[in-house]
């Protein structure tokens, strides 16, 4: 198995890194997704870089990313500062709970199945990944069919949001203690809701290296009631604590490679830029159909690359 | 390149599988500091852009 100091990448996999950044960045920006879920399981199958090492370095790419979004997101007063801080709490147990399940992991050794052996982390993380990659998948393809067919009068936007009881359910909670948020317009809300969400984030977070967007967004506009400006603008602050907390709690551990963090930073900002310059070009749900059909073909790659490592022990 | 150099070089400090390994204090610094840093400059640095030649650009992250 390897680590950081035993992972050896020389400096001339450097531009490749970069072109490899300004792909995925390129993508992200396009779809207007963060891209993390497809950067570490294709890290590891493009480039070889285990799991482990993946994770800490995408999270200090992804803290950058965040720090940079964050800063411009400012400038609009996207940002709810006390949802923002009441949820690092949270967020900052799960990344460290999530970190510490994927250490576990890194040092479990192998495995034997079928007379074959493989390690426990690359067995686990490529089927955790798969599962991901096929649950956001198969969300975004629905997600645009739906605003397809809605745009088209087939659907009632009422009868969308009457698809989610149990959020309401969990809206009206009433767990003390209570806050209010009054820059989301939120009168009470129990803090375990805001912890929680927090701890599901940032688990995803130190475990998977990714921001967590997916579940946070939906989290906060439908259980919550967050307006969507505000919403996005405290899942990137949140992303930044999240990504900072989980890149500085992988160095204490040697997850993290400094020389793809910089070659994926440089990648990916430039690719963001020119990604999002395309989106409002094509936009629309036909973009998030295409990125949701992409994640199955992260799917498939990463099985083939789980069946070929396992075939080779 | 000296500066990809010295990178390269912290990220060699760091080996966990090394009997009593504790990760250095300069590299864990170089870990956090480097994406802030880069995030800071090119968020500001875009916001001066947007600013100067009265456009919008992508806000990314999203």
């Amino acid at each position: 198995m390897f680590s950081a100091g035993e992972f050896i990448l020389g400096l001339s996999n450097f531009p490749y890194l970069v072109l490899f950044g300004l792909i995925i960045g390129a993508l992200g920006g396009f779809f207007g997704v963060g891209g993390g879920f497809l950067m570490v399981p294709l890290l590891n199958v493009v480039f070889g870089i285990p799991y482990n090492v993946a994770v800490g370095s995408d999270l200090g790419q992804m803290c950058g990313m965040s720090t940079a979004a964050t800063v411009r997101h400012m400038r609009f007063g996207n940002i709810d500062f006390k949802l923002g801080f009441l949820m690092i709490a949270g967020t900052a147990t799960g990344v460290e709970a999530g970190a510490s399940l994927l250490e576990v992991l890194k040092h479990s050794g192998n495995v034997t199945i079928a007379g074959r052996t493989i390690d426990l982390m690359t067995l686990v993380m490529s089927l955790v990944y798969a599962a991901l990659l096929i649950f956001l998948g198969q969300a975004m393809v629905k997600e645009s069919l739906r605003t397809m067919r809605r745009a088209a009068g087939k659907v009632e936007a009422a009868a969308e949001a009457a698809a989610f009881p149990a959020a309401l359910r969990l809206r009206t909670l009433k767990l003390w203690p209570m806050v209010s948020l009054p820059a989301s317009g939120i009168e009470a809300m129990s803090l375990w809701i805001i912890l929680g969400i927090g701890f599901a984030t940032g688990f995803l977070s130190g475990m998977l290296g990714v921001g967590g967007g997916f579940i946070r967004m939906p989290a906060l506009v439908y259980i919550m009631g967050c307006p969507t400006v505000v919403a996005v603008g405290t899942d990137l602050f949140e992303i930044m604590f999240s990504s900072g907390y989980g890149v500085l709690t992988h160095a204490f551990k040697g997850n993290v490679h400094l020389i793809v963090v910089l070659a994926l930073l440089i990648g990916t900002t430039v690719g963001a830029q020119v990604g999002a310059s395309y989106t409002r070009k094509a936009g629309g749900p036909r973009v998030r159909f295409g990125f949701g059909c992409l994640a199955f073909v992260g799917v498939i790659m990463v099985v083939i690359k789980l069946y070929v490592k396992f075939m080779h022990q | 390149m000296a500066f990809l150099d010295w990178l390269q070089a912290l990220g060699k400090d760091a080996n966990p599988a090394a009997e009593g390994f504790q990760a250095q204090p300069l590299y864990i610094l170089a870990c956090v500091v480097l994406p802030v840093t880069i995030g800071l400059v090119v968020g500001f640095g875009l916001r001066l852009a947007e600013r100067l030649f009265g456009v919008e650009l992508g806000r990314g992250g999203h």
